[in-house]
């Protein structure tokens, strides 16, 4: 037996163990119970008005929280700068660029204090001398196709003499509610019935830092850095 | 006095009425049993947290698929109280005969499931506006039932329709109980039976039957499978219940 | 017209017969006392006619019509009896409604005046009504229903006097206003007699008489004075009932087919002479023996002292 089909069994006993209860007790004659009349009719009143008002409540909800046309690029940022190129991701991901004129040969590169800065960073050392040190920083957060990415804190670069600072400003927390639609509805969508959802929530980043050819770059610690040379 | 000749139609038209307005405390147990699913969701069915290139995330996964199985055992158990003495013996207080009062029985239960069906969904969305409400979220996913009402309306019509195969199913396990009692039994015994019986490719029979059902993708064959089911196991009912004698 | 049409009627539990060949005619428009013992069959027959249960064998017809499982027998005609299974979830008032919805000559006016007549209220449900107030309301139901057969099994089950009193006054009105086919099955045939025109005498599931009321009165006649004369008088006639009265005197019951002159000698032999009246008679012809409880009384002592 495959561990889903265990699973599945696990789940039919249980909702049937669970049927096998009701109906006994059902069949069993619990005596015939009578409801008051009026009560019933306000209960049935009061839940479906409930049930109106949140359909409608929810819908306006719902509405002003869409943000349409979500870019386009899927898979990761990384792996396409690293494989492809970075053009290939879509501009509309770009959180902040910077462009900075470097005249001297050697750049130190780090953090404040050496804390570790979890944007995986790749640097991008060019054919040319043009004393130019240019950097764009990528930042996506896409759920269930609604993009959030303007919502992510973009890191800070500065300069200092030969020092270049990365600063990674407090990110809240994202506190996200995954709904997984109804399984009633699961079954004729794409989706498979028993899979958690992990692709419905897509977050990344991504500093992508391009040098002189003749500049030499030392790294600090607390930084995750790759090279990509020519 | 002269004798009136009436016709089954409108019998059953009368007799339909009549048990919805007899059965009207069955809306009582499933607002109960919604509420009580909406109660039981409210916790979610998973969590996640992580830190994706420095992007914090905090996951909490939700489901309204409890609403709808509850509405669906509240169907199976509705369908088999129908076909207990206390309410079957109903009918016989005015007209009816045997064909009329399966007939209304059937009108009864389809009416029951797509009540069933369409609360379970709505109160779907009511869990969501709770959670909503209640959570400090920031990012809450549609599940786009809003924004594609063909979906909505295939939610409503496919809870519906399981609801409904469980109402027949009760009726049916109601009426073999009423012949023979040992029949839970029987139906026990198959079902361990059928979990335990490994069928080719690695999965038992239980198994199978589940996703004949449930991993059915195509709206149409769902439908075929779905009616095929209920029709199979309503007219088991009808014949069980031509051995019984009307009224004792 | 005949309304109900049975031939050897039987049922069977079993190997136990409830019903065996009951064969008899009902006309139209008549109101028939249906009389026998408990456990005689008088249910099981009643409901055979109505069609809630099925026949083992024989042919039964009612409006020329197989009633097992007849929607036409169903709606043309309405069963009242003690264990009637009402909604549970309706009150008075709505069963009222759902009735009126259900029989087409429902006499929604008498049924509200009997209705506040015997001080129901309408908010009121089935269930929590005392015996004799679920058998009132039933009546309600039956009368109101105005159905071409109208079958009351014990309708008068924890009634006091006075209600069952106005019940069969009541039916007595509306029948002359509305004449229909109505059965009637009863403990009490002394409070009923008067309404009925026919009896049906039900015994150890066979028809033991079928005869007009006003024939019943006069079909036995009661005998008594002294054993030997008796004795001599009733040698070739069956014995219904039998009674010692003091050492030497007796009092019999037998069919009543002597002639006049016959019936003066009987005076002029110093018997006397006495009618039955109907509920007695059918007490006597439903007794197994033909003394009564008396005879299992008088068993027990003579084995005492033999």
């Amino acid at each position: 037996m495959t561990i889903l089909s265990g699973i599945l069994s696990l789940f039919i006993l249980v909702f049937v163990a669970i049927g096998f209860f009701v109906i006994w007790r059902g069949l069993k004659g619990v005596k015939k119970s009578y409801v008051s009349k009026r009560y019933l009719k306000w209960l049935i009143r009061v839940y479906v008005s409930v049930l109106v008002l949140s359909i409608i409540w929810y819908s306006l909800l719902s509405v002003s929280n869409r943000i349409e046309d979500v870019p386009s690029t899927s898979g990761n940022f990384y792996d396409i700068a690293v494989n492809q190129s970075v053009d290939e991701i879509d501009p509309a991901f770009i959180g902040k660029q910077w462009s900075i004129d470097y005249e001297k040969n050697k750049l130190n590169i780090g953090t404040v204090d050496h804390e570790y800065l979890e944007t995986p960073i790749i640097v991008y050392r060019s054919d040319k001398n043009n004393r130019k040190i240019s950097a764009t920083y990528y930042k996506k957060l896409v759920v269930s196709e609604n993009d959030y990415s303007k919502e992510v804190k973009s890191i800070d670069l500065t300069l200092n003499q030969d020092r270049l600072l990365l600063y990674q400003p407090a990110q809240p927390d994202f506190k996200i509610v995954l709904f997984k639609k109804e399984f009633t509805i699961r079954q004729f969508t794409e989706e498979k019935l028993f899979e958690k959802r992990e692709e419905d929530v897509s977050a990344q980043s991504l500093l992508y830092i391009s040098i002189p050819k003749d500049l030499t770059l030392i790294a600090e610690d607390g930084l995750n850095i790759h090279y990509l040379d020519n | 006095m002269s004798i009136t000749k009436p016709s089954l139609t409108n019998i059953v038209k009368k007799q339909y009425s009549y048990k919805l307005r007899a059965y009207r405390q069955v809306y009582n147990s499933l607002i109960a049993l919604q509420l009580l699913a909406i109660f039981f969701s409210f916790n979610g069915v998973g969590s996640m947290s992580g830190n994706w290139g420095g992007i914090h995330l905090n996951i909490n996964y939700y489901s309204a698929d409890i609403i709808i199985i509850f509405t669906m055992l509240w169907g199976l158990n509705s369908a088999a109280l129908i076909t207990t003495k206390a309410y079957r013996f109903d009918d016989f207080a005015f007209v009816t005969n045997r064909l009329s009062g399966n007939m209304a029985n059937l009108y009864v239960m389809l009416t029951l499931s797509v009540i069933g069906g369409l609360t379970s969904i709505l109160s779907g969305v009511l869990l969501k506006l709770l959670i909503y409400y209640s959570t400090d979220v920031q990012i809450f996913n549609d599940t786009r039932l809003m924004s594609e009402p063909n979906l909505f309306v295939t939610s409503i019509l496919s809870a519906s329709m399981y609801v409904f195969l469980f109402c027949v199913l009760g009726y049916m396990i109601g009426m073999l109980f009423q012949v023979n009692k040992m029949i839970l039994v029987a139906l026990a015994a198959l079902f361990i039976w059928g979990l335990f019986k490994d069928v080719s490719g690695g999965s038992n029979v239980m198994v199978n039957v589940f996703t004949f059902f449930v991993s059915e993708s195509s709206l149409f064959l769902f439908f075929i499978k779905m009616m095929f089911c209920s029709i199979l196991l309503f007219s088991i009912s009808l014949v069980i219940s031509n051995r019984m004698e009307v009224r004792q | 017209m005949k309304v109900i049409e049975s031939k050897e009627m039987t049922k069977v539990y079993g190997k136990t017969y409830a019903l065996n060949g009951i064969t008899f005619e009902i006309e139209e428009n008549k109101i028939t006392g249906i009389i026998g013992r408990n456990g005689a069959g008088k249910t099981t027959m009643l409901k055979i006619i109505a069609g809630l249960f099925k026949e083992t064998s024989g042919e039964v017809r009612v409006f020329s019509e197989k009633p097992f499982n007849n929607l036409t027998v169903s709606a043309n005609m309405i069963f009242i009896d003690d264990g009637m299974i009402l909604p549970a979830s309706l009150n008075l008032k709505e069963i009222l409604d759902e009735a009126e919805r259900f029989y087409e000559n429902w006499d929604s006016s008498l049924a509200n005046r009997l209705f506040d007549y015997f001080s129901l209220s309408p908010n009121q449900y089935h269930s929590n009504l005392s015996k004799g107030m679920k058998s009132t309301f039933n009546m309600i139901l039956g009368l109101s229903a105005k159905c071409p057969l109208t079958i009351f099994d014990e309708p008068t089950t924890g009634m006091d006097a006075g209600v069952r009193h106005d019940f069969y006054r009541v039916m007595l009105k509306d029948y002359l206003a509305y004449p229909r086919t109505i059965l009637l099955s009863s403990h009490h045939l002394e409070e009923i007699e008067d309404l009925l025109e026919d009896i049906l005498l039900i015994k150890d599931g066979r028809v033991h008489l079928h005869l007009p009321v006003a024939d019943l009165k006069e079909w036995a006649i009661g005998l008594s004075g002294k054993k030997d004369l008796i004795n001599e008088w009733v040698k070739t006639k069956k014995v219904f009932h039998e009674k010692s009265i003091g050492h030497n005197n007796l009092y019999v019951v037998v069919k009543n087919d002597f002639t006049i002159r016959e019936l003066e000698n009987i005076t002029l032999s110093g018997l006397d002479v006495f009618p039955v009246s109907s509920s007695d008679l059918c007490m006597y012809l439903t007794q197994k023996t033909k003394g009564g409880i008396d005879d299992v009384y008088n068993k027990a002592k003579s084995d005492k002292y033999s």
